[in-house]
């Protein structure tokens, strides 16, 4: 059974073709990262993955199990994105993490325990009981991401993670998602900071045309340094 | 900025074409043409007074001038895109609010329709004070206007951080309700003659012209500002802890209760939209009076206004926080591994919490005036649940997006079986039978929301594309 199955996936907007055919298979653990000029379609591709947007043909799989399985794809997923926030507007750090707790029936204790320490390692302790509103915006992700990884679902899938974040953050991120490949997990991530996804990933696949095609980043260095 | 650049941007905004000197000519003509056919008609055929024609005019004026305020704030957004825009270029308040001004309201054409109807006056022997006193009121309401459009912008935006004007305007209108005696009377002796519509005029004219230049600098500003106080989030975050404790034998219930409870208490447009819900129910009891003049004093009357109170309430909820508002989307409770049901319960919970302390409040303050009998508090009690279930049967038509369709669906039968129960309350139905009536809607309530969720689901296009992950396959 594989984690992510895309296949032929097509979404367009009016005349605009945004996703053609689109292809993805991911069977293992590991670090995906999508690359593709701005305007692309990486950020419509991942809300088509996790259900925020309809997709006009296709079907999408995680885990085995159609996408229109809410319940399911809630659970077993989970989506960093400056674009999807909207759900954290008005409470604190402190009060999303324990809505995470209740929601997904962790253990209170060591869900606490762990999260005090995320944040305690990304500096934001101060912050931990102001509006999520009045955050920045690279704090924001950097909470979303905490959230995330209190359940620690077998896919999770980031926008743009790095864009904002500060060097020690930028660093932290990286070797979580190593630990999350290490505990069998799969991070699929897009990212137009070249050296970062030299760095974090396994796999490189690069949007263009509606399609993804495996991308070798050492080959054509000098093409992808114009993303 | 120049006023020839700010002219191109304020025609954009307003989706105006230029127009060419030629187009303009053949306007003024017409314009013309129409205003001596119709002046002509007026006092030659029907004869009507100089007094009588000032009076409509300016009545008329005023209603259009309250029209161009909504389709400048509402419709085209230009006061907002403008101001927008404005925020990015060198333009300074005066020049920006007086620019604004100049081509809003002092277009050629208004002017030409002023000298018109000036000379028409002028011809027919009118005295030239009255005339004047009309062009000033005319080109003052378009002021007053002008200074609205800023001014009701500039309030939405404090509202951002706090809704002040929301909470001034309820304390205002708890304090015109319960002395409604005194004011009315008051009102009743001031005489609208054309000397008293100038002096307000004049009045509210020199206010705009004193404060613009406060507002409109805060508005070029671009001053963002949230609502971060530790104390306010931990007031509002305790009081949602404790009604949540009510669902504590469902944790997953109890946590969406308390999540929904904090995002709305802190929420300045919800908490605002409240206060506007009961103020504006104040304000039609204070007409009501003033209508009737209190000679609606029989048990039936009183009846009747408690039921109207639970039923505008209700319709309010409904229209404002549901359909405008557009509360379920904005929850944004699919993002949570949630089911639908589960995600209605919470939220129906919440809201119905807040407009049942409305409800309680505005009862209150009926019973303070007007000594309701203890047998009319409960019909209205139960009358308020129907109206509520009645709202939450028809909203299980849509799941978050609403289309223009639904929302004419929704007001349709709110008003046609909102006014049907209303009637049955006052006329037809002993109490066992109303509390049948309640046990049915909540049933109603319970199967097509809750247990089968997708029942009433009006089926769409566009609703299927942002009611995302929530299909039958996973609840049924």
């Amino acid at each position: 059974m594989s984690f992510l199955k895309v296949n032929r996936l097509k979404k367009t907007f009016g005349s605009k073709i945004i996703l053609d055919g689109l292809n993805l298979e991911i069977n293992e653990p590991s670090i995906v990262a999508i690359i593709g000029n701005n305007g692309v379609g990486k950020s419509v591709f991942l809300s088509c993955l996790l259900n925020y947007l309809d997709s006009d043909h296709g079907s999408i799989q995680v885990l085995g199990h159609s996408v229109d399985d809410h319940l399911f794809l809630r659970t077993n997923t989970a989506f960093v994105s400056s674009d999807h926030q909207e759900h954290l507007y008005k409470i604190t750090p402190r009060e999303y993490f324990n809505l995470i707790i209740s929601i997904y029936n962790l253990n209170q204790d060591a869900s606490t325990t762990k999260y005090e320490k995320y944040m305690k390692d990304l500096e934001l302790t101060k912050e931990m009981d102001s509006s999520f509103n009045a955050l920045s915006f690279g704090t924001k992700k950097k909470v979303q991401l905490i959230g995330c990884l209190l359940f620690n679902p077998p896919i999770l899938v980031c926008d743009e993670i790095f864009e904002g974040l500060d060097f020690e953050a930028v660093k932290w991120v990286k070797d979580t998602f190593i630990d999350r490949k290490r505990a069998g997990l799969v991070t699929l991530f897009t990212s137009h900071i070249i050296q970062h996804v030299e760095d974090a990933s396994d796999e490189i696949y690069r949007l263009r045309d509606g399609k993804l095609s495996s991308h070798h980043l050492m080959k054509e260095k000098d093409s992808v340094y114009e993303v | 900025m120049k006023f020839e650049a700010y002219k191109k941007l304020f025609d954009i905004y307003t989706e105006e074409n230029p127009s060419s000197i030629t187009k303009t000519i053949i306007k003024i003509s017409g314009l013309t043409v129409f205003w001596l056919i119709l002046l002509l008609i007026l006092f030659k055929v029907f004869a009507v007074s100089v007094n009588a024609f000032m009076y409509w005019y300016i009545g008329i004026y005023f209603v259009l001038e309250l029209l161009l305020l909504f389709a400048y704030l509402v419709l085209y957004e230009s006061t907002s895109h403008i101001i927008g825009f404005s925020r990015t270029v060198p333009i300074n308040a005066h020049q920006f609010y007086f620019y604004h001004f100049i081509l809003s309201s002092l277009k050629v054409e208004y002017i030409a329709e002023y000298l018109i109807v000036s000379l028409f006056l002028i011809a027919i022997g009118t005295p030239l004070i009255p005339i004047i006193s009309l062009i000033m009121i005319l080109v003052g309401m378009k002021f007053i206007r002008n200074y609205g459009e800023f001014f009701i912008y500039w309030m939405k935006k404090r509202e951002v951080t706090f809704p002040y004007w929301s909470i001034i305007f309820f304390c205002i209108m708890i304090f015109v309700y319960l002395g409604s005696g005194h004011l009315l009377s008051l009102i009743s002796n001031f005489a609208f003659t054309l000397n008293a519509l100038v002096i307000i005029t004049i009045t509210l004219s020199l206010i705009a012209l004193i404060t613009y230049p406060v507002i409109i600098n805060e508005l070029l500003r671009d001053n963002h500002s949230n609502t971060n106080t530790y104390k306010f989030n931990q007031f509002t975050g305790w009081i949602a802890s404790k009604f949540s404790l009510i669902f504590r034998m469902n944790k997953q219930l109890q946590s969406l209760v308390k999540y929904n409870g904090i995002r709305l208490l802190r929420n300045p447009k919800y908490i605002g939209m409240m206060l506007r819900m009961n103020s504006t129910i104040l304000l039609f009891l204070t007409l009501n009076k003033y209508i009737f003049s209190d000679t609606t004093q029989d048990s039936k009357d009183v009846l009747f206004n408690v039921l109207y109170i639970s039923f505008i309430l209700c319709l309010l909820n409904l229209s404002n926080v549901k359909l405008t508002f557009k509360l379920n989307e904005k929850q944004k409770l699919d993002f949570f591994p949630v089911n639908l049901n589960m995600e209605r319960v919470s939220l129906d919970v919440v809201n119905g919490i807040f407009i049942f302390l409305n409800f309680s409040f505005l009862m209150t303050l009926y019973n303070v005036v007007h000594s309701v009998p203890l047998v009319h508090i409960f019909t209205s009690v139960i009358a308020f649940i129907c109206f509520f279930m009645l709202g939450l049967i028809l909203e299980s038509t849509y799941i978050y997006h609403v289309t223009k369709k639904i929302k004419v669906i929704n007001y349709i039968l709110f008003f046609t079986l909102g006014i049907a129960l209303e009637v049955a309350f006052v006329s037809l139905i002993d109490w066992g039978m109303q509390l049948i009536v309640m046990l049915t809607l909540m049933l109603i309530v319970y199967s097509v929301r809750y247990k089968f969720p997708y029942l009433l689901v009006l089926k769409n296009k566009k609703n299927e594309s942002t009611n995302k992950g929530k299909k039958p396959l996973v609840n049924n």
